[in-house]
């Protein structure tokens, strides 16, 4: 039936709808679906629709694939998922993936392939190999390699990404960071490391505390650093939805750039966006603070600025105070120095770290406090700053207006070398002002990846286990080594091997930068790299380039041969899509637990992310074996056996096996989530033991969704929406997820960025996403619109600093840093424009020009906006600063 | 009786571009993305990437506003109370049927371009590629996607709206949300006037004006 059939005539339509549409093929398992009165899809020539998650950003918008014949043809919001049948462009044509016969797509990888290491470079000399053969290959090498060691851990590294599943990372934590001992980390660490440290540090684990609906609830809605209509649009619009259903909402946009997101402020009705200077945040932050107390508290009127006079009459109960919460403070902070000499050990050192920084709790510290930020006059900071004293007192008054204030932060303070301290500088000032953990109030450091949140959940990144335990903490290592071990004495002293060194401080891989570097210098021998792109987006790409030349072995496990990394692969491995072509779960930044089924077969010979990881971990083992490292091989057997002892035979030979290896996938998906559930129990803020396959597959939470927010404590919770209120203190015991329950709160100076703008680089650039690509590009530039939307790179500048560098728009230029230059047209940027001195280039773009007219320069290509950031990273998280690097601009025609 | 409208409220579209996006896949323009054969989906595809065809059901018109913010405007077919492409059509090929969405009924468009030069707001076009629902060389426009409403359902592009910015229902129910808030907040309603993106307030609405049935909040 065609669609133009049913233009002739209603009667038509009645029939074919009552004739029934099979919407999915098992009924049971599905059943939830069917009742969504909406769950019809786009187009009506489909077989069935298979319910699964965006594979692009933390905002996890359920979605539902329209299958035809083992071909996706259409795609549409699920209605019952959170997003209510919401999509954004990127999600909107992700059928473009699929297109047979589609320019962009033919090199999809559909065998393991292997290449001779002396024909390294470009995407061709590939041979076709077996799966067995492949992985063989691997474990060989590797074998070698892992003999000795490299720092904390045996000499090999795995390199993740935060795009697979919960079950891929629990997967690549068990066997390659606890089994294998290997270095492994992920791209996360270019993504949200600054928050996991943020959290820990503020809140004593890892877990964004609030819930998208908070947006609802809150007064006063401040946005730090975070391109949010670009990176989060499904979060961002029901921000615009909450603005227009409530007048008394204000937004309040912090950015040097006058991003996206800054078109739904009302400026009549108080809405501010604040241009401040790059990496002033803290100066900001402080400066609040301040007017709070000295202005706000009338410190500096009736007490001469002597603020421990005031807290002592607000003790004795002489005074009130109105903008600080005295019987929060006291109950719930206690306060710590900042400083990032001592900060930096946290993920060796752990609770030692804290012990070292403590200053005092309670109103004592708050006294301690009051006294640092009076250092941060708003009319003493405001030319560092960049924004009139006035407006910073306006601030001040927004932000403490009525009840509720909700902060949300991502790249602007994370894609810096000081993020943590500007993380848990505003987790501080929410602190004092009693702002925090309500519904409403507090702060949402936003996670950027579609599975951000599930590598660490997954435990995949260093310095994180599974259920997002805190490695550092000795007393975490032991329970955890204990729980996985289950009672075996032998596994639980090799499991506490990898986990800790002989001092008794934490064992703790290299982290992403160092990794690549440590390539380069001959530390590490080689690197697996899977569902990630390095070659475009880490910082200093000529480093990258070098490192990945100098491997002895370089293991891709992708979609697409041509990326700019699988050029330099020695083996390919196909993997299948996560979404469309497996099963598995992905966090979202709402920490919503949701269920991808797979709509069709992968093509050719790709398996899903975790069963290749599980069939390397059963012929690694072997290899081991052969080898005679028996005990190595006993502690990875173990690991395995917990997942399946009987199913995983079949890797025995997977070629031979291969339709029973895709047959047994989604079940080994389901086995490795129970296994993840199992032991989540107990860990704070993260249980996910009451979530199981089949309550994703039939239930709906406490907000009539479908998913679950963890903690999930038992089959029949239905979910948590935020995390330390006074319910969380009631069902956990403790307020907050340290020791004692109390939050930290944490005195920062304005840290200087390490890539600081000189007489020869006066200029900082920033790296944001844009919203019609997605990370490296490597699937959204093979799709139509967005391509077509947004086909190539460029510098934005604004009105006067292209006046003052005399630059015409659409003019080339380079745009030069320490690291090397960039060849790129200036966009005189009137939509989105930076603030004087700030410069923005979209951070997409590689050495891939066109996937569709197949241009591809070498890596790193010549308008790769990462050839010009520096592998400068935060001291505590070690992530990078892609969004403050010193450039200049030189105009290249004259 | 009924007559399908749209309000479309500007201060909560978040530039997502979704609406265009899902438009574009739902409506297979302007290439069919439904193809089996792959010579003929590399032509389309290259087609439209070379700039060779473009037109889609709906646009999504981006400029600078008065206060310096951002103004992202969606254009889907005004469905019109007088549509001038219904008096344009040399072979009465387009009506406006009884809920008041304007259909083109391809098997007697001829492909005279008549209606792409008559309607003030350039949204009928000659389809280059024919998809599953409408032909080649013949006019093609956004029909309010009439299928999903005959099923009680909205709007390919109200339903994936992320900022909730897309209202749709009958403008002649008084107790339709589109009805409810046009009249709540008819100071801030606007129509389109023409290609050029200018807004009319529908109090001044002028008398030649084709009477289009999708409104903007400002």
């Amino acid at each position: 039936m065609k669609r133009r059939d049913f233009l002739k005539g209603s009667l038509f339509l009645m029939i074919a709808t009552s004739s029934g549409r099979v919407f999915f093929k098992d009924k049971n398992e599905l059943q939830s679906f069917l009742s969504a009165p909406e769950a019809f899809a786009d187009t009506f020539d489909v077989d069935r629709f298979v319910p699964a998650i965006c594979p692009y950003c933390a905002c996890g918008c359920g979605l539902l694939y329209g299958v035809r014949e083992n071909r996706i043809i259409s795609v549409s919001g699920n209605p019952a998922a959170w997003n209510e049948g919401r999509l954004c462009i990127k999600g909107a044509t992700l059928p473009d993936l699929r297109l047979p016969g589609a320019p962009g797509t033919e090199d999809r990888i559909l065998s393991p392939m292997i290449r001779d290491k002396k024909l390294r470079g470009g995407f061709k000399r590939f041979k076709k190999a077996s799966w067995n053969e492949a992985l063989d290959l691997i474990a060989d090498e590797v074998e070698q390699y892992t003999r000795k060691f490299s720092g904390d851990k045996r000499d090999f590294a795995f390199y993740g990404s935060g795009h697979v599943s919960n079950e891929t990372e629990y997967a690549q934590a068990l066997f390659m960071k606890l089994g294998m001992n290997i270095h492994v980390d992920n791209n996360g660490r270019l993504c949200q490391a600054t928050h996991v440290i943020s959290h820990v540090a503020s809140l004593g684990t890892d877990a964004p505390p609030m819930d998208y609906d908070d947006v609802y609830e809150t007064d006063n809605l401040f946005i730090f650093g975070c391109n949010m209509a670009d990176s989060l649009p499904g979060w961002f619009g029901k921000i615009a939805d909450a603005k227009a259903k409530n007048d008394e909402l204000r937004l309040i946009i912090i950015d040097p750039v006058k991003i996206r997101a800054c078109k739904i402020l009302d400026y009549t009705k108080g809405d501010m966006y604040i241009p401040i200077k790059p990496a002033q945040d803290i100066n900001l932050i402080n400066s609040i603070a301040y007017t709070l107390i000295y202005d706000f508290e009338g410190v500096n009127k009736n007490y001469g600025g002597d603020a421990a006079q005031w807290i002592s009459l607000l003790k004795e109960g002489k005074v009130q105070a109105q903008h600080i919460d005295l019987d929060f403070i006291s109950r719930y902070v206690e306060f710590f120095k900042g400083d990032y000499s001592v900060l930096g050990k946290l993920g060796k050192r752990g609770p030692l770290t804290f012990k070292d920084l403590k200053l005092a709790s309670g109103l004592e510290g708050f006294a301690l406090y009051a006294e640092h930020v009076k250092k941060f006059r708003p009319e003493d900071v405001q030319e560092q700053i960049g924004i009139p004293a006035e407006d910073i007192k306006k601030l001040a008054r927004l932000f403490s207006r009525k009840k509720n204030t909700m902060s949300i932060f991502l790249q602007g303070f994370g894609h810096t070398t000081t993020g943590v301290a500007k993380g848990t500088a505003l987790f501080t000032l929410h602190a004092v002002a009693g702002r925090i953990g309500k519904k409403g109030s507090g702060v949402n450091p936003t996670v950027g990846q579609p599975n951000g949140l599930g590598q660490r959940l997954g435990g995949s990144i260093v310095g994180r286990l599974p259920a997002n335990r805190n490695q550092p903490v000795p007393k975490v290592r032991r329970e955890f080594a204990q729980t996985l071990s289950n009672g075996d004495q032998d596994i639980y002293s090799m499991l506490m091997d990898n986990l800790e060194m002989p001092d008794g401080l934490s064992r703790l891989g290299k982290t992403a930068v160092d990794m690549f570097k440590g390539i380069g210098t001959g530390g590490i021998k080689g690197i697996w790299i899977m569902c990630t792109n390095p070659m475009v987006s880490m910082p200093d790409l000529n480093m990258v380039n070098s490192a990945l030349q100098k491997a002895e072995l370089v293991v891709v496990q992708d979609i697409f041969n041509k990326n700019e990394t699988a050029f330099y692969a020695d083996v390919l491995l196909p993997a299948a899509t996560l979404s469309g072509e497996a099963t598995g779960t992905y966090s979202n930044t709402d920490r919503r637990i949701q269920l991808h089924e797979m709509a069709v077969s992968p093509p050719g010979k790709a398996l899903s992310d975790s069963t290749i990881l599980l069939a390397f971990a059963y012929r690694y083992s072997k290899k081991l074996k052969g080898k005679g490292r028996q005990r190595e091989a006993k502690l990875l057997d173990f690991l395995l056996n917990r997942v399946g002892e009987k199913e995983i035979a079949v890797f025995d030979d997977i070629d031979g096996n291969f339709d029973r290896v895709r047959e047994i996938s989604p079940r080994l998906a389901e086995l490795l989530w129970m296994d993840l559930a199992l032991i989540s129990k107990g860990v704070p803020s993260n249980d996910v033991s009451g979530i199981t396959y089949q309550r994703l597959r039939t239930e709906k939470d406490f907000k009539g969704y479908t998913g679950f927010k963890y903690p999930v404590t038992s089959l029949t919770d239905k979910g948590t929406a935020i995390l330390y209120d006074e319910k969380y203190e009631r069902k956990f015991g403790k307020r907050f997820a340290t020791p004692n329950g109390k939050m930290r709160g944490w005195l920062w100076d304005n840290v200087q960025e390490k890539d600081a703008v000189t007489k020869e680089f006066p200029m900082v650039a920033g790296l944001p996403v844009r919203l019609e690509h997605w990370h490296t590009r490597a699937q959204t530039g093979r799709c139509m619109l967005n391509q077509i939307l947004l086909p190539e790179p460029f510098v934005a500048i604004c009105e006067q600093d292209a006046g003052k560098l005399k630059i015409k728009d659409g003019e080339t230029v380079r745009v030069e840093s320490k690291r090397g230059y960039i060849t790129v047209k200036a966009r005189i940027e009137k939509a989105m424009p930076p603030r004087e001195g700030f410069v923005w280039i979209p951070w997409c773009f590689g050495a891939a020009v066109d996937y569709f007219r197949s241009k591809f320069e070498k890596p790193p290509g010549t308008t790769a906006g990462n050839i010009i950031t520096a592998d400068f990273y935060d001291p505590a998280s070690k992530e990078p600063g892609f969004q403050y690097v010193s450039v200049r601009i030189i105009k290249t025609e004259v | 009786m009924k007559k399908y409208g749209m309000v479309i409220d500007l201060r909560k579209c978040i530039d997502c571009k979704g609406c265009i996006a899902i438009c574009s896949m739902t409506w297979n323009s302007p290439i069919n993305r439904e193809l089996d054969d792959p010579v003929l989906m590399r032509k389309e595809i290259m087609a439209w990437l070379d700039g060779d065809v473009q037109q889609m059901n709906s646009r999504l018109a981006e400029s600078i506003r008065e206060d310096g913010n951002m103004l992202s405007v969606f254009e889907p077919c005004m469905h019109c109370d007088e549509p001038a492409c219904v008096e344009a059509c040399p072979v009465d090929a387009i009506t406006k049927n009884e809920d008041g969405i304007v259909l083109v009924d391809y098997d007697k468009c001829e492909g005279d371009g008549s209606c792409v030069d008559a309607c003030p707001y350039g949204k009928p076009y000659l389809r280059v590629f024919s998809s599953p629902s409408a032909p080649a060389e013949r006019a093609d426009k956004c029909t309010f996607c009439v299928e999903f409403i005959n099923k009680g359902e909205l709007p390919a592009c109200v339903r994936t709206c992320q900022g909730h910015a897309l209202y749709f229902g009958d403008l002649l129910d008084s107790q339709s949300e589109v009805s409810r808030l046009l009249s709540k907040e008819k100071d801030r309603a606007y129509v389109l006037a023409g290609k050029d993106g200018k807004f009319v307030k529908i109090t001044d609405r002028p008398k030649t004006m084709t009477k289009p049935n999708v409104y903007y909040l400002a």
